[in-house]
């Protein structure tokens, strides 16, 4: 597998891991009573809105229809 | 194989969480992390070129309907939230659920895709340049 392959599957991984980390941790944190605030409310919805700037921002990179 | 299981082992924590004794913020929250966590791996797809300008368009339709979604369920969690009625919360933030999820089930066979066209692009001896 190329070195670029191999880089951007690590970086799929790492997202999708940093994801179920944070997801197993919201699940421990409520099954012990723990309540969610509005301010990681707020937080993730900014996180929301960066990621989809993110995404839009790559739109640089797309290759042209048919290659 | 590997990929498969990842797959797999996510959407049964997707699934496994709601199951939980979790209040309308909570499981907002998960969908919004599990909404990052998904466009942030399409956008490291994305920056290696694994999709068209076509295929880029509705990918990033997709992701602001989703953004739109999300708002829209927040939105009407703090409106029944003001109407003091918990009872009447469960069918309208179900609509939103289900619609998120949608959302997130296109953007995943999106996102697996661009991953099975960037593995065959790797394979492909005529896109590898020669040694030298």
């Amino acid at each position: 597998m190329e070195p670029a392959t191999l880089t951007v599957w690590a970086g799929v991984v790492l997202e999708l891991g940093v994801m179920t980390a944070e997801l197993l941790d919201l699940g421990r944190r409520i099954n012990a009573g723990e309540q969610v605030s509005a301010e990681e409310l707020a937080t993730a919805k900014a996180e929301c809105r960066q990621a989809a700037a993110d995404l839009d921002a790559a739109g640089t990179h797309d290759r042209e229809d048919g290659t | 194989m590997k990929r498969k299981v990842l797959f797999a082992l996510a959407a049964l924590l997707i699934l496994a969480l709601p199951a939980c004794n979790m209040t309308p913020e909570a499981k907002l929250l998960a969908a919004r992390k599990t909404y990052v966590g998904t466009v942030r791996s399409l956008t490291v797809l994305r920056q290696a070129g694994a999709f068209t300008k076509s295929e880029g368009k509705v990918l990033s339709e997709t992701a602001h309907a989703g953004l739109r979604t999300l708002d829209r369920w927040e939105a009407q969690i703090a409106l029944d939230k003001q109407r003091g009625g918990i009872s009447a919360i469960a069918p309208k933030v179900r609509i939103f659920a289900d619609e998120f999820n949608a959302v997130m089930r296109e953007l995943v066979a999106m996102k697996i895709a661009a991953e099975r066209h960037a593995a065959e692009h790797a394979r492909d001896p005529a896109t590898t340049a020669p040694d030298g």
